[in-house]
This record gives C-alpha cells, structure tokens and sequence, in this order.
C-alpha cells in the first residue's frame, strides 16, 4: 500500500480526537457542526464520516473529556451539544504540546515548512 | 413534514443499530442524536435546491458505512462499561463467570425478548407453529393423565383384581353363584371377595318414572373397594339375604339431582320398580363403580336356582389381595381351587379355571393403544413443529450472521453466545407454550364431545398440574430442540470470514444443507402421519361398507325394562309387550314394529354352544358359539332382516316342551351344511329341551362391525320375561319424530313404565364406531396439521435458498437463462428435497404401521395404494408451495441482482 496513504491515515486517527476537543473548547457545538467545522476549517483535506465522529464522541465523553447534554432552544429541534470539561482542558493543552513539538521536531529533519529561498 | 422526515430517521437508525444490544435508553439517545444528524444534512442539501430524493441521498452518503458505525459505536460503548468495571475492581476474567448469573440470565431475557418484539412475523409465525406442536400434545396428554396415568380413586387401587371363570375355548368369562360361594370360602389371598351384576332400575320420581342404572352387590363390596359413604352407612352383612335386602345406597349424583343433596333422605323410603327400599347411604362422588354413570347399589339376593347352577356363569367377581400377597400368588392359589373344582364338579366345570386381572389395568385396556398411538402421532407433529421453528431460527441466524460475528469479535465467547440463542428460542417455545395452553383448552372442549362414550374416564379429563408441568417442561425441551442447531451452526461461524463476506453469498453452504435436511425431516414425519391417517381412514370407509345385515334408516329403537316385582311371569311381560305391540303398529306413519330383548352390533350378546339331535355332542369347546336372543316377529320386519325360508313366530311357539326357534344362515351353514334346516331340532349342549327350527333369516353382524356374524339363534319373545328394546321402523324421514307418539302408547299400557335409551338405528351403528372414528378424526388431524407444517417448512427453506441465489440466478438471466428454466431449476430442488423426505418416512412408516394393524379393518400396514395416495399427495403439495418462491425467482431483474449486495 502507498506510504503516504497510510501516513494520512494514522495522522488523521491521531489527531482526530484534538479537532474535536479543540473545536467544543470555546463553545458547546452538536455532531452535525462539529463534522462540517472539521470539514470547512480544513479545506476539506480533513473531511470524515460520521461512522467515526460519532463514536470518537461517545468514547471522549466516557473518558471524560468532553460532556454531552441535550438541549432544546425556541423554535429549534432537540440536539446533543458537547462542551470541553476541565479535565479535557488539560488534555487538549497536552496534545497541543506534544503536536508542536512533533511538528517542530519534523520540521528540523525533513523540512516540511516551505523555506525562504537565499537572497 | 420535519417530525415526519426525523421519525423516518429514527427508524432506519434503530434498526442499523438493534443488533447491538444497547441498554434501552443509551440507545435511544444514539438513535436520536443520529438521527438528527441525517435530518441536518436532509435540510442542507434541500435548502441548497436539491429534491427531496437528492437530499434523501446525500444524507444517506454521510452514513455510507453502516458496518463500521455499528462496530465502533459498539466498541465505543463496551469500552465505557469497561472502564466503569474497572473503576469499580471488578477483574475482566471474573466477569463472565458465576459471579452474577442471575444477572446474566436476565440480561439474556431481556434481550431475546427484544429481539423476538423487533420481528413481530417471525414471532408470531413461530409461536403459532410450537403453539399448534404443544398444544396438541398438551391435550393428548390431558387424556392419557386421566386416563393412564391417575389411579383409580380407591384406597391401595393397585390390590384391586377382577376374578374371571377361564372358558374351554379360551378366554374369561362370568361366575357361577356356587363356584363364587366356594372361591369365598377356600381362598385366604383375598380380605374380601364381592360379586356383583350390573342392574337397571325403575326409580319412581315425583311425576313419571325413570331409569336409574347401577348394580347389585353382595353386602361386602364397598368394603373390598375400600370405600366409606359420606353419609348414613354401607350395606350391613346379612343384608344381601332375602327379606333384608330392601335397602340402598344412593350415588353422589343421584343424591344431588333427586334429593337436592338432603342427608335427611337417609332412612326415607324410595320407590324401586315398584318397591319401597329404604336408603341407608350416600357415596361420594369419587365412587364410580362398576361404572362411571352408576347411580345406586341394591344387595344382590341368590335365588335358590341360582345357589344350585353352577352352569350359569353371570356374576363378576372382584377382591382385594391381602397385604403382603401377591398378584402371583393369588393367582395360583386360585388356580389350585379352580382344578380341585373341576375334579369335583366334571360336568359343569369341565375345562374351566380362574384368571385374576388387575382392575386398574382392565380400567384402561380398550384405551391404551390407542392413547399410546395418539400420543406417539403427536409427538411426530412437535417434533416437525421444532424442526420448522429451526429452520426459522436459521434462517435468522443467517441474517444475525454480522450480529453474531462483531460481538464475538468484542470477545463474547462461543457459550456466551450460543446461550444467548438458546435463550431466545427458549423463551419463543415458552411463548408457544402457553398458546398451546388455549389451543389444549380448545381441543379438549371439541374432544370431550367428540368423544363421549370414549372411555368413562375421559369426564376426569383436565388441564391439572401435571398437565401444566408436562406442557413446560416440553416447552422448555422444545426450545433447546430447536434453538441448539442454529445455537451451534452459529457459534461455529468464523468472525474474519464473516466480517469480510460481502452479502449472504458464500459459505453458507453448510446452512443451506442443514436446512435442506431439516426439512427433509419434516416431510418424512408429515408422511408417516399421512400414512396412518390413510390406512386408518381406508378402514374407516371399508367398516362403513360392511354389509351389518340389515336396513337401519328410518327406524327407532327404545328400551323398556319391566320390574321383576309386577312382570314376575312370562305371560304378564308377554301380555304388556303384546299390547304395546299392537298400539305401536297402529299409529300412523309406523311400517312396523318389534322387540328384542337385545339390539344386535353392540359389543355384548349371550351365547352358547348347541347340539343338533340324533348327532353326536361335539366336545366343549369345539363347537361354534351361537348366539341367542328373543324377539318378535315384527322385529325381522321393522329391521329389514330377510325370511330367507319356512315363517317367523306364530302365537304357542313358546309352548313348553315344543319351542319353535328360527335361526340364522350362518347357524344353517355351520350346522346343517346340506342346507336343510327346517323341522330339524337343536338344543343346548347338555341341554334337556329340544326347539324345533321353523324359518331362516339373514344374518347380521350381532357384535359390532368389524366381527364376522355368528350363528345365530331366536326364540319368540313369550318364552321369557324382562326387558326389551322397542325396534320401530316410520315412513318419517326422521325416525327421532316418532319418539313422543311411542311412549306415549307405552304409558299408556302401564303408566309405570319409563324408556329410555332412545336412538335411531342409525346411531346404534355409529355409537359402535366410536372409537374408531375418534382415532381416525384425531390421526387425520395430526396428518393435516404435520402436513402443513411441512409444507411451510418447504416452502421457507426454498424461499431462502431463491433469496440467497438471487445473485446467481440473476447471471444466468443475464447469460440468457429464460424464466423457464429458472423456474425448472427451483422447482427441481425443490422436488428432491420432498422425495428424499418420501423416501425416507416411508420406510419409516413401513416399520411404525406394524405396531397399529389392531386399529385397521380389513387394510393392511403395507398397503400400496395408501403408500402412494398419500406419497403422491404430499409431493404435489409440496411443489405447489415451492412454486411461489420459484416464480419469484424468475421475476428476477438481472440488474438489480447483480447490483445486489
């Protein structure tokens, strides 16, 4: 199998769980936001199926990191919105080190940011 | 417009989801986050400008992969329960042990009961089908425990034997009053031995007089049946002495219907075929004996005729073994006396000894291979019931192949899941077992007056404990039966292979043979019923071409029983029956009219062995046996019984000393073979008075249909007293119409004078077939149910097999294939599976139909014609009910088929 589809593949299943933390952190959002954010704010490059949000969701809130609760706003259908809880505060600020430093670390060794051409 | 659209969400999501098991409201949450999800995307792409369908499809391509949804949602899920186990100290290896079957029993409980609500058709189709199963058993058994298996309700009823005078040709027969009286005094096996004669009694009510049947009894037979009255006392001893013997005691019944259940009618006096008796007692109702309809018992008094002849032979006797004496040892205790009474008495007692029976096995003798049958035909019907919910649960088992293969693949083991599938067909069987519940209470209620007169038991015939223990434990039996092949065939799936098998082609070919030879099964069963209902139902039309001899339509019968008490000699009973003769004919619309002191096709008669004069006396028990019985000449007529030669009775054919007798065909062919019988004279053997024979009539089948006729001899009626049975034959279409006329002719000749016992000829006839046509009904029942049973059966796994071929069969329509061939194709899969099943239950059924032919008339076990009727019956069913899934199978889009995943 091609190398790079198999990089994609294990990046996008360890990241997946950041986005997702990463987008309820500011405000509580639904599944259904939650899946088009990832999609818009990542030009599309990130964009996945709901057999694996949904269940990447249940398994943050059993762990913890996140909190569903059903909430009905006037004139709007019933929905599940997630919110960040403190513990996956911390969580998230963890995984955003560990991610900097590893792209930091990859970008020493094999450039991955476009450098500045010489004078 | 939105609630419609989500609900529709809500539905699909639920069902992805079921199989997973979900608590009920953690599942709930899912299915409506989910589904809320799909609705979203729904209105996006409408809003966009997409039509409904589009949007409907853009929605759908969010949730493409439905497998891994499942699979996650499931791990996600589990992982949760894990990790609250662990918080808890719970170690995962201690989890699926003992710690909490009862939880894990429920758990198993609930689920199956979900499982079973979501696919309400296959439920309901399966309870019905177990239900039909258990519920037929359930009523049969209902039968054989009351009457097989409850004891008769007598203290120590096992210690209870019937004494019987064995005969020189073989067989028991009744007891001579001396012979009785010796056995008494010289055996010491027996705490008591009580003889007694079945009676019928003119019992004086308020108005109008009315037959009461019971017995006479010696004074000592309540104490050998080991009974107490409920109220007043038994029979003193002394009692059954003339002049002290005008007392009696009353059944449970009588007491309730006439006395309104009154204890103070104990020391009143009722009135007995003209007499005062003087009621000393009351039984309870559990005593019915010597049969279940008595209604009281008055001392049987010998006469002094009857203390000297030891050539009658008319009581039964019965004993109680003493304890610690056996049923062997009375036997040849009594033996022993019987040859000493031989030696001592060579006339009379020439050839003749005692056998013992049991009373509780005499209880159930006419029954028990028939009840056996009932129950072994049954039984094939459950267990074709079984097989058809197995294969239901197959076929399902297929579908839940996926189920079953991610929660193994989630680590439940092979028991884990096999008890899973145990318990919903369990808990299906226990569902159709308590519709087989109602389905007993129903034929019980059909079978109790389809067969009355069955077997005087069948009253006590009830849903008891026992009853409802036996239908659970079968249901329970049932369950595991039929859950353990789809139980085992699915936990030996393999989860890798399951997982990557796209669809339901492939590797089910284990199934597929499974199921093929289930329902193989079936259709041998279905044939072997098939076949004895056959057989049973070829007997059934030969009985009912027996020539019985006579001509029974239009005419009624009635019996009339005079009183010893006021008819105490022949020509005062000659003169009463002489009259209502005469009053009967005369009435309009009566062709003609009889009596005879007993109707022939009924399974009693009297009968003796003759002597024909100037020929040498054969030795007992070489000769025939002849019937003998008393009539009037009017009786041939109104019966249609031909005068074959010479003439009938005339007035002084009684005349002592010159009897006139008029005998049968079968007596002139077995006695007089040069066929010159008039003039000639016969008597008894032994006998001291010669009849002189004066005409020959047809024969007729005296003991019942399936006998051969006997010879056959009558006397004029005026030679004796007593009852007679009253033979009317009307121009009516509906002999029953002339009932009310005739008795009143007969209370008009002695206002006294009950009838009773009133039937038509017809059901004379019919009443002797009882049994037969019980048996047949239920076994032809059992055959028709067995039969559709299977033919679902083929039906389903062909519908399985069309559904799972879908992609194949749609190839070869795409290769050219016409619908034609297609349809050629199933229908032969189908053809072979039915005459395999042929095959096989026919050689089964050759081997079972050895064990019934005491229930076949002139039809043998092996009869071809039936083998082939029914073979070729079943088979063209079978076809039929393959033709529907086969049609199907040709309608089959290629495209369609091959997109088909």
């Amino acid at each position: 199998m091609d190398i790079t589809r198999i990089l994609q593949r294990e990046l996008k299943k360890g990241s997946t769980e950041m986005l997702i933390m990463a987008l309820v952190e500011d405000r509580p959002r639904h599944g259904y936001e939650i899946a088009k954010l990832i999609g818009e704010r990542s030009d599309g490059v990130l964009q996945f199926h709901v057999a694996s949000l949904y269940p990447l969701l249940y398994r943050l809130e059993k762990r913890g990191h996140i909190k569903g609760q059903w909430v009905e706003k006037a004139g709007q259908r019933r929905r599940r919105y997630y919110k960040l809880t403190a513990e996956g505060r911390r969580v998230l600020a963890a995984q955003r080190n560990t991610w900097q430093e590893f792209f930091a670390a990859l970008d020493r060794v094999a450039h991955i940011t476009p450098e500045p051409t010489d004078g | 417009m939105a609630d419609e659209g989500k609900s529709q969400w809500v539905r699909l999501v639920r069902a992805r989801l079921a199989p997973l098991g979900l608590e009920g409201p953690r599942e709930a949450e899912i299915v409506e986050e989910l589904a809320e999800h799909l609705e979203d995307a729904y209105e996006e792409s409408l809003a966009l400008g997409r039509t409904e369908e589009e949007a409907r499809g853009d929605a759908l391509a969010q949730f493409q992969d439905w497998r891994l949804l499942e699979c996650e949602v499931s791990r996600a899920e589990r992982s949760a329960f894990d990790g609250l186990l662990a918080r808890a100290g719970v170690d995962s290896e201690k989890r699926g042990g003992g710690a909490n079957m009862l939880e894990l029993i429920i758990k198993d409980l609930r689920y199956a009961l979900r499982m079973l609500r979501r696919k309400p058709g296959f439920t309901a189709v399966a309870v019905l089908t177990l239900a039909l199963g258990i519920g037929g058993n359930t009523a049969i058994f209902s039968v054989v425990n009351a009457v097989l298996l409850r004891a008769l309700p007598y203290p120590e009823a096992d210690r209870l034997v019937s004494v019987y005078e064995t005969l020189p040709q073989g067989g028991t027969g009744g007891v001579s009053t001396p012979n009785y009286l010796d056995w008494r005094a010289q055996s010491d096996a027996f705490t008591g031995l009580a003889a007694y004669q079945f009676g019928d009694f003119n019992l004086q009510e308020e108005q109008q007089p009315v037959r009461a049947v019971g017995a006479t009894v010696t004074a000592n037979f309540f104490d050998v049946l080991g009974v107490t009255p409920q109220h007043g006392r038994a029979f003193l001893e002394g009692e059954d002495k003339m002049g002290r013997d005008r007392v009696v005691v009353l059944s449970d019944r009588l007491w309730r219907r006439n006395y309104g259940a009154d204890p103070g009618v104990v020391g009143q006096d009722i009135l007995l075929g003209g007499e005062k008796y003087q009621v000393v007692g009351v039984m309870p109702p559990t005593v019915q004996y010597p049969m279940a309809t008595a209604e009281l018992w008055v001392p049987l008094v010998f006469s002094d005729r009857q203390l000297a002849s030891r050539g009658s032979h008319w009581l039964i006797v019965m004993g109680r073994l003493k304890p610690g004496v056996s049923f062997e040892q009375a036997q040849e205790q009594m033996s022993t006396i019987g040859r000493v009474l031989e030696q001592q008495y060579p006339g009379p007692q020439e050839g003749r000894n005692v056998a013992l029976r049991r009373v509780e096995e005499e209880a159930v003798q006419g029954v028990r291979p028939a009840l056996l049958m009932l129950l072994g035909a049954v039984g094939f019907v459950l267990l074709i019931a079984c097989t058809n919910v197995a294969n239901l649960l197959l076929a399902r088992a297929a579908a839940r192949r996926k189920e079953v293969a991610i929660r193994s693949a989630l680590g439940a083991g092979r028991w884990r899941l096999m008890r899973q599938f145990l318990t919903e067909s369990v808990v299906l069987a226990l569902l159709g077992g308590a519709a087989g519940l109602l389905v007993a209470r129903w034929t019980l209620q059909a079978l109790t007056s389809l067969a009355a007169g069955y077997h005087s038991r069948m009253s006590d015939v009830a849903l008891d404990w026992r009853v409802l223990g036996f239908t659970g434990a079968l249901s329970v039996l049932t369950g595991v039966v039929a859950g353990l092949v789809p139980a085992f065939h699915v936990s030996r799936a393999d989860v890798q292979e399951t997982l990557k098998e796209s669809g339901n082609a492939g590797s089910s070919a284990r199934g597929t043979w499974l199921r093929s030879g289930l329902a193989v099964a079936e259709v041998a069963a279905a044939l072997v019923l098939l076949v004895g209902a056959g057989l049973l139902v070829k007997s059934f039309l030969r009985l009912q071409q027996v020539e019985t001899g006579l001509r029974p339509e239009g005419v009624l019968t009635m019996r009339v029983s005079l009183p010893a008490s006021r008819y105490d000699t022949p020509e005062k009973s000659s003169l009463f029956y002489r009259e209502v003769l005469e009053r009967v004919s005369a009435l309009p619309g009566v062709e003609a009219a009889g009596i005879i002191n007993m109707l022939p096709i009924q399974q009693f008669g009297n009968n003796g062995e003759i002597q024909v004069e100037g020929r040498e006396p054969l030795p007992l028990g070489r000769v025939p046996l002849t019937e003998n019985r008393r009539a009037s000449s009017g009786y041939f007529k109104a019966l249609g019984i031909p005068l074959l030669a010479g003439r009938l009775f005339e007035p002084g054919d009684e005349t002592s000393g010159a009897v006139k007798v008029v005998v049968s065909r079968e007596l002139v062919r077995t006695f007089f073979p040069d066929g010159d019988a008039l003039g000639k004279r016969i008597r008894w053997s032994g006998g001291s008075e010669w009849w002189t024979i004066v005409g020959v009539v047809g024969d007729v089948k005296q003991s019942g249909l399936t006998q051969p006729s006997r010879p056959e001899l009558y006397f004029p009626y005026t030679v004796g007293s007593g009852g007679m049975t009253l033979v009317v034959r009307g121009a009516a279409d509906d002999p029953a119409e002339m009932t009310a006329a005739v008795r009143r002719e007969v209370q008009a000749v002695d206002p006294n004078q009950p009838v009773y016992n009133v039937l038509t000829m017809e059901e004379v006839i019919n009443r002797s077939t009882v049994n037969f046509r019980l048996n047949m009904t239920l076994l032809t029942i059992f055959a028709g149910l067995a039969t559709l049973l299977a033919v679902v059966g083929i039906y389903s796994v062909m519908s399985y097999l069309v559904t799972q071929h879908t992609r194949e069969i749609g190839i070869r329509m795409a290769l050219g294939a016409q619908p034609g061939n297609i349809l050629k194709l199933v229908l032969g899969q189908g053809l072979a599976l039915t005459l395999v099943g042929v095959g096989v239950g026919a050689l089964l059924a050759f081997g079972l139909t050895q064990l019934i032919p005491r229930f076949l008339y002139e039809v043998g076990g092996t009869d071809p014609l039936t083998y082939v009727s029914v073979s070729l019956l079943l088979t063209v069913v079978a076809l039929v009910a393959c033709y529907i899934p086969a049609r199907r199978a040709t309608k089959v889009d290629p495209l369609v088929a091959l997109r088909y995943e």
